[in-house]
């Protein structure tokens, strides 16, 4: 039979934050879509006995990778592929980088997918990220075996925080970005009948946004997209007119409200561009919100006359300083995540040493089992209730001097430490299993 | 300088002194305070201010009145007691309107500041106006009427430029920096029609001055020229719509700086002691 040694893995999870970054870093970070494609195929390449999950959003850029002990990426090495993917000096990025591993990194991945690390505690679009970057990661094949522990980590993050969302009061009462932009718009004009609301970009967060902007019922509404066929779209559900981008310019001398959410790699409106615009423009005000990672709008667009801008950092730090008192759900919040932490990590210590212990304990019930039949061979007139009382004996006995080294090699080893005491108990019992990892018990 | 008239103007001043701390305490309250959190007197801090002043202006015009024996413009007091209460009576329009109510506060100090400089100056010179007919006076009262534009013009413009910041550096109205200021649409849609009104005012006294200037001396030379220098500001102003370029912060600056002129004008001329 082969001998079966599990390598622990190791935990670890690299990356940058609205806390730790400026915007101006993060979207040099930012990977969606292809570029996310290629990073995670890439990271596949460099690291093969690794599992990678990479999440990246307006406010984060974090891989989350599981890697036998011994092997890379470490954390100095995951930052260096990062900027290496982007194109960047690594000092440049590192001052901004933190990395947690096992407890930290399972707590960390935790409460992000719950909301209770993001900018605005209690959102949830963060969840839909954090599950599609690890559909994103099953399909190019880097978050390991279905019914690994990088799938189960995953999955457990995502149903903790759903719990989270259902039984506490963290979502309600928030005021959204865009309803912010709404108020600053509001700031400006007192009137929307006679204004025209240019989006450029056909997402999810075009939509979102202008499902508040319809409050304001302006006059015209203008949607330029890439794609023609989702402008189309977005125009329809919203009673306004599609555009194509090679009209922007006009677009933009003819509207008083821009919402940008393209997924644009380089700024689409620079600040050459629009200086030009201003006069057939007439210098009326205008109002530019850009909810887009890397930014559609060159900040310098900001500085001309009349015009106000607003980024996605700009709006969700009025979001969050509306939000800063709600010390109670997100104190609900956190003893319910502690739970699902304390659960994931002790299932996932006995991960790699379940088919030790079960064979050491099989190994010993075997051996019992056969000195106890040669004893009964010995003794025929040993009554069934003596051998039933001899065997419960036996059995106690077992339990009793292998709890010990079995408690030090689930609980209170360190994982570093676990390859020695499981190679050390499998050389010394001389155990042989092929069983593989059991899974956790799905949650209902 | 009688009796009566030095009270008045220490009552002026002490009026004046009380509307300008109210009005900081009030704009500490609002700095302090997210709109949802205000306490009611800070809402209606400005309203009770402009009942309080106005109530104040026609005690002190009753007053000229019991002195004089009757209501007129007869020195730089009934002249900026006349300003104060035009400007009071913007104060309950600014409360009763939709858009500019966050204005009101912010004329209390200007309010200050008229009666402020109104008992400064007749306690530096005193002057009555000198009247050879009734032009003079009619004078006098289209000058302050422009005068009660411009300077709620000028008081449009600090607020648009306040409002202007306060976006800029992405001070949201719900953060602990709301000031509860007007939208700029609002408030340069006001600024314009101040204008409107005001010049077309300020040209006809320009007009009625120059008609009756009975001997150039260097002070009406002075007082012609700075008059000129705001009026030609103000035509500026109210050709905004064909100089564009004009618009926003830089048509806010120059109804500060028109206003400024003018004050500068009668300040300059009719602070001067008459030679």
């Amino acid at each position: 039979m082969q001998s079966f040694v599990p390598q622990p893995l190791r935990l670890q999870v690299v990356g940058l934050n609205h806390r730790t970054a400026p915007l101006a870093v993060r979207e040099k970070l930012a990977a969606s879509g292809d570029l996310l494609r290629h990073t995670l195929e890439k990271y596949r390449e460099h690291f093969p006995e690794a599992e990678g999950v990479l999440l990246s959003t307006c406010n984060r850029v974090e891989l989350y990778t599981a890697r036998p002990l011994r092997s890379e990426p470490s954390p100095d090495t995951a930052a260096a592929f990062l900027a290496e993917i982007h194109h960047l000096n690594v000092n440049d990025v590192t001052p901004h980088l933190y990395h947690h591993q096992d407890r930290g990194m399972v707590e960390h991945l935790f409460s992000v997918a719950s909301s209770l690390d993001s900018l605005v505690i209690g959102e949830t679009q963060i969840l839909s990220q954090v599950k599609q970057a690890y559909q994103a990661a099953c399909e190019l094949h880097t978050a390991g075996k279905p019914g690994g522990a990088f799938h189960t980590l995953f999955q457990r993050a995502l149903a903790a925080a759903k719990e989270v969302h259902d039984s506490t009061s963290l979502s309600s009462g928030r005021v959204s970005v865009a309803s912010v932009a709404v108020d600053l718009t509001r700031g400006v004009f007192d009137s929307f009948d006679d204004k025209t609301v240019l989006c450029i970009g056909a997402g999810k967060m075009a939509t979102l946004m202008l499902t508040h902007l319809k409050e304001l019922a302006p006059k015209k509404l203008l949607v330029a997209n890439r794609s023609h066929d989702k402008a189309v779209a977005l125009a329809a559900q919203f009673g306004g007119q599609a555009a194509p981008m090679e009209q922007l310019d006009d677009l933009l001398a003819q509207a008083d409200i821009v919402l940008s959410s393209t997924g644009a790699e380089h700024a689409v409106i620079t600040a050459d561009r629009f200086k030009q615009l201003l006069k057939p423009r007439r210098y009326r005000p205008i109002v530019m919100v850009d909810i887009a990672v890397p930014r559609d709008i060159e900040p310098a667009v900001g500085e001309l006359s009349n015009v106000y801008l607003y980024n996605v950092d700009d709006l969700q730090r009025v979001v969050a300083e509306t939000h800063g008192k709600r010390d109670v759900a997100v104190e609900q919040s956190h003893q319910l995540l502690k739970q699902h932490v304390d659960e994931f990590v002790q299932w996932f210590g006995a991960r790699d040493v379940g088919p030790i212990v079960r064979a050491l304990y099989e190994r010993s019930h075997d051996i019992a089992k056969r000195e106890l039949d040669e004893l009964v061979a010995r003794m025929p007139d040993m009554t069934d209730e003596q051998k039933r009382e001899l065997e419960r004996a036996m059995h106690r006995v077992i339990g009793k001097i292998l709890h010990s080294p079995v408690t030090q090699l689930t609980h209170q080893a360190e994982a570093s430490a676990r390859p020695m005491l499981a190679a050390a108990i499998l050389k010394l019992f001389e155990l042989k299993t092929m069983d593989p990892p059991p899974e956790l018990p799905p949650k209902e | 300088m009688d009796a009566h008239t030095l009270a008045q103007c220490i009552a002026m001043l002490l009026a004046a002194l009380a509307f300008l701390a109210g009005f900081a305490a009030n704009l500490r309250a609002m700095r302090l305070a997210t709109p949802d959190a205000q306490p009611p007197v800070v809402r209606i801090a400005p309203f009770r201010a402009s009942v309080w002043a106005l109530i104040f202006i026609v005690a002190m015009v009753l007053w000229r009145f019991v002195i004089l024996g009757r209501v007129g413009l007869y020195t730089h007091l009934d002249a900026f007691l006349l300003l104060s209460l035009l400007l009071t009576g913007m104060l309950f329009y600014f409360r009763r309107s939709q858009h500019l109510s966050g204005m009101a506060l912010f004329l209390l100090p200007m309010i200050s500041g008229v009666l402020l400089l109104g008992s400064i100056l007749t306690l530096v010179t005193n002057r009555t106006f000198d009247y050879r007919s009734s032009w003079a006076e009619l004078h006098i009262l289209i000058v302050m009427a422009g005068s009660a534009c411009f300077a709620l013009g000028c008081v449009g413009g600090i607020v648009y430029l306040l409002a202007d910041r306060q976006l800029r550096v992405r001070k949201h109205m719900r953060t602990d920096r709301w000031l509860g200021l007007p939208p700029l649409a609002s408030m340069e849609k006001f600024n314009q029609l101040m204008v409107a009104i005001g010049f077309p005012l300020l040209t006809i006294a320009c007009l009625m001055g120059l008609l009756h200037v009975r001997q150039w001396n260097t002070g009406i030379i002075l007082k012609t020229a700075l008059a000129l220098a705001a009026w030609a500001v103000y035509a500026l102003l109210l050709n905004i719509r064909r100089t564009p370029a004009f618009r926003g912060r830089r048509a806010a600056w120059l109804n500060i700086i028109g206003f400024a002129i003018l004050l500068a004008a009668y300040i300059a001329v009719n602070g001067m002691p008459r030679t």
